[in-house]
């Protein structure tokens, strides 16, 4: 197979396999015990590499696994004596593992096959070369045969355990409690996210494949309400992050594994500023609606209060209301707009009075107030005597 | 049902300690709940009301001691308890649907594997009319209220049709409507013979709500009927003169 179409399998099918553990890394907020993973595994792989040689067989993944599993056990276990705060545990673990490897690369004649800047970013184009060969006809790239695997492992895993893994991540205690005890499944999980890492290294590297396992799944996470939408969203992220990284990575003749790891950063970014209910300006819009919500409900309440009493005139005129309720006049302004246009007030000879619709919204606001009355945490009549007033 | 049954025990707590490394969280713990009772644990911050809870579920491990749950150790009786933990304890932004959740509470007696089915369904749908939330079922969790969290939390533990629940701070940060909502379904669930324990925080209602209590700062101070046990003499034990009941 040719090296462009072999580029982007490769890096299609290693970022959909990162792109699915990702989500329940993010769920459970270990995206940093994914970076300690994937530079964990590191003296795992250099040192299957020493001990197979330069074959390449699937024993290669044992030892990387067992290393992954072994920063988690280790982190565990030192969180556990309570004499760190935070994830220093991971700070200590996971360089001191990734040294080890350093060192045995760094000597001459190790006989590893790996640089050390492919340790770090990967060499998506060496991979392609690596072509699989069927008798005498090459059938694509290893890589992608291996990232394939490891592709459907994952997927099978979630939708094997996917009850299990909702349940465990959503609520640990809850999921104990009926009886999954959730340390069996977490190392099996953080076995196959280990797998995973080992498999997209030789692609994407040991810093880059963190930004593949979590960018996506973060990005999906801004937009999803269900899980089963998460998992669709971050593959589909982090497909489209592989096509266009390659693209631009063709264009510019740069790594390919930077610029799909940049892509991610990208899409993650323009989620993070548009997403419907969680993004940056939604979430600008409602405190905006919001305050201007809380403003008529105020300036409806004033009204009431003066309107039902003898100093009608002078406090209901327009300037009275900025006297009154003190906002600057432009916002008293817009207030006054956007009540009259709601129907919440009207415009009365002597004034601004109250429509019945502002008393609705001003009695829904009491209400709640009622409620908290109730169960003790305002007390006292003056609520309740104003509520009954209208 | 014969009278007896009142002395039957739900749960029963033997010599309990629980330690974090060699800090004893609990300390030589004894506590019976007798069938059919709705029992507060009161008690400081750090006095070991949650760890007191998630022991008798064998969450956390204890050092030295036994709880036995209709006579027999938890995990055979798993099914008989419904838990409902601080609402506070998980993350309400998760991906997830009011109905999920309270479907959740149907997969303990699925086991591993099983997908829910149209029976589990039905009882879910049937926990969020009992709470009063049938018209959020669509709702992600994350747009509830409190209050409606909590509901959500008691829902997903009705659906099991234990026969004890055990329950972490209920009213904690909920409004009116719900804590109300929360009791009538505690005195319900007592007058069918359930058993529920609830740990609670708030002083003025305990004489409301509980028929004993259970008041602990890593040792129990004292336990028994609420009328003759919660005492300004014992509060003030509990808590270490740092409380006042308002009482005439």
């Amino acid at each position: 197979m040719s090296l462009i179409p072999s580029i982007i399998l490769i890096a299609v099918t290693t970022a959909a396999a990162c792109a699915v553990p990702g989500v329940f890394l993010v769920l459970r907020r270990m995206s940093m015990v994914a970076e300690g993973v994937s530079h964990a595994v590191f003296p795992g792989l250099v040192i299957a590499l020493v001990i197979l040689g330069a074959f390449r067989s699937p024993l290669l993944v044992v030892g990387p696994a067992v290393l992954g599993l072994f920063l988690v056990f280790a982190v565990q276990a030192m969180n556990r004596t309570r004499l760190f705060a935070g994830d220093a545990p991971l700070g200590v673990v996971f360089p001191a593992l990734f040294s080890i490897g350093v060192i045995i690369v760094s000597r001459r004649f190790s006989g590893v096959p790996l640089s050390e800047n492919t340790v770090l970013a990967g060499d998506i184009n060496y991979a392609a070369l690596t072509q699989l060969h069927l008798g005498a006809t090459a059938i694509g790239p290893r890589a992608f045969y291996v990232m394939l695997v490891i592709l459907v492992v994952n997927m099978a895993f979630t939708v094997l355990f996917f009850k299990e893994l909702k349940l465990t991540t959503f609520d640990p205690d809850h999921a104990s409690s009926v009886g999954f005890g959730s340390s069996r499944l977490y190392y099996l999980f953080m076995a196959t996210v280990s797998i995973t890492i080992v498999g997209a290294f030789e692609a994407v590297g040991a810093v880059l494949v963190v930004g593949l396992l979590v960018a996506p799944a973060a990005s999906a996470f801004l937009l999803s309400k269900r899980l089963e939408s998460m998992l669709l969203l971050s593959v589909l992220f982090a497909v489209l992050s592989a096509l266009i990284g390659f693209w631009i990575a063709y264009y510019l003749d740069a790594a390919t594994s930077g610029t799909m790891a940049m892509m991610t950063g990208v899409i993650f970014l323009l989620t993070l500023a548009f997403a419907p209910r969680r993004g940056l300006l939604s979430k600008l819009r409602i405190r905006a609606r919001r305050r201007i919500t809380f403003a008529e409900q105020l300036l409806v309440m004033h009204l009431i209060h003066h309107v039902d009493g003898e100093r009608v005139t002078p406090a209901c005129s327009r300037d009275g209301v900025r006297q009154h309720v003190r906002w600057e006049p432009k916002f008293a302004e817009k207030v006054i707009r956007q009540g009259l246009e709601h129907g919440y007030i009207m415009e009365a000879d002597d004034g601004l009075i109250p429509t019945m619709s502002g008393r609705m919204l001003c009695s829904e606001a009491l209400l709640y107030k009622d409620d908290v009355c109730e169960c003790g945490i305002v007390r006292g009549g003056l609520e309740k005597h104003e509520y009954e007033q209208h | 049902m014969n009278t007896n049954s009142t002395k039957e025990l739900a749960i029963q707590i033997s010599d309990l300690t629980v330690a974090y490394e060699e800090t004893a969280v609990l300390w030589d713990i004894d506590v019976s709940v007798p069938v059919g009772t709705i029992m507060g644990i009161i008690g400081p911050n750090g006095s070991g009301k949650t760890t007191l809870i998630k022991a008798i579920m064998g969450i956390v491990e204890p050092s030295a001691g036994s709880v036995r749950v209709f006579g027999r150790p938890f995990r055979e009786q798993r099914r008989r308890v419904g838990y409902v933990p601080q609402r506070t304890s998980v993350d309400w932004d998760f991906p997830t649907t009011v109905f999920d959740v309270v479907l959740m509470g149907t997969y303990g007696s699925l086991g591993w594997f099983r997908r829910p089915g149209p029976a589990e369904r039905d009882a879910a749908h049937m926990a969020l009319e009992r709470v009063g939330m049938q018209d959020y079922l669509k709702r992600q969790i994350s747009e509830l209220s409190g209050g409606q969290q909590q509901r959500c939390f008691l829902a997903r533990a009705l659906v099991q049709e234990a026969d004890i629940y055990l329950m972490d701070e209920p009213f904690q940060g909920v409004d009116a409507r719900t804590e109300h909502a929360i009791v009538e379904i505690l005195r319900e669930m007592r007058s069918r013979g359930k058993t529920v324990i609830v740990v609670h925080h708030d002083l003025q209602t305990v004489e409301r709500y509980f028929d004993l209590i259970t008041m602990l700062n890593v040792r129990v101070v004292a336990q028994g009927p609420v009328a003759e046990v919660f005492t300004e003499e014992n509060l003030r034990r509990t808590y270490g003169g740092r409380v006042e009941l308002g009482r005439v």
